[in-house]
């Protein structure tokens, strides 16, 4: 089991190293000169540089280098924590992340603990009352909840919580309310495939043998689940929890735009809307990192709880 | 030090009542920052017991167009929009020119020029305001990199307390315009660290900054020792909400009380409710297709003033922009001092462009015209044109992508014709600067690639013209020239739309996007 971890991890810094050159690579895949778009983010983007300016521009960033001492610098000052600086403010990234990821976890991590709190005892029950009408409802919330879009949910319930029952604060954060809308709105897709993975592992799971044989063998029904079924039926969620991180990442873009939230995700699209290029790069490295590792440490876990997977990559 | 000893002191007696009165009111929600004040330290007499409850501070929230991007003049004009930072001169509601921080000035010289300074000015770190103020903050922004043309390498000088002199490096008639731009707003060497990054807000305006942070929200407070009439309300909140519909959904819960920069759509919806009232803000920005008259098809007038002839600008601005922005024949707003409220341009005449094609022997033009997303009304005009053309057989290709693949397109001289929004007063309070950068041969912006002998005489007969209405009647003859050319087509100006709530009163829209006055601004 060693060696499959071992194989599974020892791809991490392979893969990250692919990602950081896709990440650097949408400086020049993004239409244009990268030197026009520092010219933009400080002049505005209706002048037009003089010649000699752009040429001051592309030696103060670097970019008369060929590209690949480019991104070995850059590479460089990445693998010291040198996220380098804002085009706009010229404020050092590291500083802007620093504030904007605890927001984005605290969101995010409220999101999937809910659905987690929601989708375990609605799946269990589904599973084990097959076709009542808690299933139905399950089944319901799972293919409404992948299918309603973040853009279209989170406004629904401003006009619902805000503007009609005034309840809720549009929009904003630092209190516990204003937590509330932007977690419904994240939380519904994890849920959706939380509560499909657990009832369909349990299913699985409740017709194996050895479970009629636990059954048989005149253990209680509330035993056979909680000692034999649930600990292989919950193997398959770890991965879902694993792949969920992905788009609750994905999710906060939306999200943290709609409901006036100062994380990871409202930031990258202000930087993308002011073309700050090392911002965008900076959120991209860190939204793609966390999806590579997450999904990794699922793999990992997924092997620790179930010795008799193996990988042969 | 600049503060005497007994001025200090009397800070210190100030401050003392002032926190005293704070604590005695404490119930109240947002106590504001109270900056110290320089008056006789009256209240000291009063009795303790005789305190009149303190009252609950008016506050304003506020939900901005952008959020501020620095500190400093010359990288933000938040400061200047929302009553901080203030300039020399400065352009009213309506855009007239206006004393501010000077209150006259003359040319003194071919290059120089005097202006005089308010007395009895105090900034907001309590300093006094004089001329050397003045000589820091615009020195330093002579030597900004970004520095505008006209300012860039200029000396100022203090001739005394209230007196600066500013020496440009070339001939330019219209200074007084140009410190009217926000970049050259006046902040004191107080405001800057070592390195010269700016580390706080000082200003003059009627509010004085307490915080701000980025992407979420400013924080300004009544400045009462603002030399003109003082704010009404005591705190604004500058809340950044970047999603418009959130930004309009907040307006109608009252968690706004003005909300700027509302889509359409939502100021539509709002029409009907009580509680609100929508502002329209006339703007100088507007929208037009950039001709290439250097290539064919549109290097033959004909053609260029067919297309000019087949756009229906009036169902443009009813149907696609919903009522929402006014018809341009050409770049200048008419409100504008030098703007042509008479100016010739083209109606919408189907048959005339028919013929017009014809007598070119381009009956079956094909042409591309590329524009971009990031206005998201551009796509919709640029299809409504490409259906209005093809009812005269005018077939377009839509290019729609980035601003950057159609700049690139333009650098590149590839370009037949480009959909933009262009603002023409980034150069400055001038007309000769828009005609110098987008409609000069050597103009670093003229993506139209004109170039006239006759064109480019009147501009140097403009810019070297001091007599004011002389320079806006040239002006006015050059705009008519662009339009009979039909170098381009003008199509509308921008309209902006504020919202604000049914108590907030004194909101009067800028004319030219300079900022309401925000001390006028009241709330009940």
């Amino acid at each position: 089991m060693g060696a499959i971890l071992f194989r599974r991890l020892g791809w991490l810094p392979i893969v990250l190293i692919g990602v950081s050159i896709i990440t650097f690579a949408f400086t020049y895949l993004s239409a244009g000169d990268p030197a026009m778009h520092i010219f933009w983010a400080r002049y505005g983007q209706e002048m037009a540089p003089s010649e000699e300016l752009l040429a001051r521009i592309r030696v103060e960033a670097g970019l008369d280098k060929p590209i690949p001492i480019q991104y070995l610098n850059w590479l460089g000052r990445i693998l010291r924590g040198d996220l380098g600086e804002s085009f706009l403010d010229k404020k050092p990234i590291i500083s802007i992340l620093a504030r904007r990821i605890p927001v984005t976890l605290e969101v995010g991590g409220a999101s999937l603990l809910l659905a987690l709190l929601i989708a375990l005892p609605l799946g269990t029950w589904a599973a084990t009352h097959p076709y009542s009408w808690v299933d139905s409802l399950s089944l319901m919330l799972s293919n409404t909840g992948v299918a309603i879009p973040q853009y279209w949910i989170g406004p629904v319930l401003i006009l619902v919580f805000s503007v009609h029952f005034r309840l809720l604060p549009t929009a904003g954060w630092g209190t516990p309310k204003h937590l509330v809308m932007p977690v419904l709105t994240l939380f519904l897709v994890p849920l959706a495939f939380f509560t499909r993975m657990v009832r369909a592992g349990l299913l699985e799971v409740l017709e194996q043998d050895y479970i009629r044989t636990a059954h048989a063998k005149g253990l209680s029904r509330r035993t056979v689940l909680w000692r034999h079924a649930f600990k292989n039926a919950f193997i398959p969620l770890v991965s879902v929890v694993g792949l969920q991180i992905t788009g609750i990442i994905a999710g906060s873009v939306i999200v943290e735009s709609i409901f006036a939230i100062p994380g990871i995700g409202s930031a990258t699209y202000q930087a993308v809307l002011w073309r700050d290029l090392p911002l965008i790069q900076a959120c991209t490295l860190v939204f793609v990192t966390t999806a590579v590792v997450a999904n990794a440490l699922a793999d990992v876990v997924y092997v620790l709880l179930n010795p008799a997977i193996s990988y042969n990559g | 030090m600049r503060i005497t000893r007994s001025r200090t002191t009397g800070y210190v007696i100030v401050s003392t009542v002032v926190l005293a009165l704070a604590l005695a009111g404490c119930g109240s929600a947002a106590t504001p920052t109270v900056p110290p004040t320089a008056k006789p330290a009256a209240p000291t007499a009063v009795p303790p017991t005789a305190v009149p409850p303190t009252p609950v501070p008016k506050v304003l929230n506020f939900g901005p167009l952008l959020d501020a991007k620095g500190l400093s003049p010359d990288m933000t004009n938040f400061w200047e929009l929302y009553g901080v930072v203030e300039n020399l001169t400065t352009l009213d509601p309506e855009g007239v020119l206006v004393p501010d921080l000077a209150t006259e000035w003359t040319m003194t010289g071919d290059k120089t020029w005097e202006f005089k300074l308010r007395q009895g000015v105090m900034m907001h770190d309590g300093m006094p305001f004089t001329a050397d103020v003045v000589v820091f903050a615009l020195n330093r922004y002579a030597n900004l990199e970004a520095a505008r043309a006209e300012m860039k390498g200029a000396t100022v000088v203090a001739k005394d307390d209230y007196t600066v002199e500013i020496t440009t490096t070339t001939h330019i008639p219209y200074l007084p315009q140009v410190l009217t731009d926000y970049t050259l707003g006046i902040m004191p060497a107080e405001a800057y660290d070592a390195d010269g990054n700016a580390t706080t807000v000082i200003g003059t305006g009627p509010f004085q900054y307490v915080e701000w942070i980025k992407d979420e929200r400013a924080t300004v407070t009544k400045f009462a020792d603002y030399w003109g009439e003082p704010a009404k309300v005591d705190v604004i909140n500058l809340l950044r909400i970047p999603d418009t519909h959130t930004r309009a959904t907040m307006l109608r819960t009252g968690e706004l009380d003005i909300a700027e920069g509302l889509p359409i759509a939502d100021a539509k919806a709002m029409a009907s409710d009580p509680d609100v009232n929508i502002i329209e803000t006339p703007q100088t920005r507007y929208r037009v297709i950039y001709f290439n008259n250097a290539a064919p098809p549109f290097d033959d007038v004909r053609v260029r003033k067919a297309i000019n002839y087949a756009i229906d600008r009036d169902s443009l601005v009813q149907y696609v922009l919903e009522g929402y922005g006014t018809i341009a024949q050409g770049p200048w707003l008419p409100s504008l001092p030098w703007g042509n409220p008479d100016l010739k341009g083209y109606g919408y005449d189907p048959d005339a462009a028919k013929a017009l094609l014809k007598d070119a022997g381009a009956e079956n033009l094909t042409f591309n015209l590329c524009t971009y997303t990031s206005r998201a009304e551009l796509p919709l005009l640029a299809q409504a044109i490409q259906a209005q053309l093809a009812d005269i057989g005018v077939t377009v290709n839509l290019e729609v992508g980035e601003y950057s693949a159609c700049q690139k397109a333009v650098s590149e001289g590839t370009h037949e014709a480009v959909l933009i929004a262009r603002g023409p007063l980034y150069g400055g309070y001038d007309p000769t600067t828009l005609y110098a950068t987008d409609y000069a041969c050597d103009g670093n912006y003229n993506w139209s690639s004109y170039c006239t002998p006759e064109f480019e005489a009147l501009l140097t007969q403009a810019k070297g013209t001091d007599d004011v209405a002389t320079r806006y009647a040239l002006a006015q003859e050059m705009e008519q020239m662009l339009v009979d050319e039909a170098v381009d087509a003008f199509l509308n100006y921008y309209v902006g739309l504020v919202g604000t709530r049914a108590n907030v009163s004194g909101f009067v829209p800028h004319a030219l996007e300079m900022g309401s006055p925000m001390e006028m601004i009241d709330i009940e």
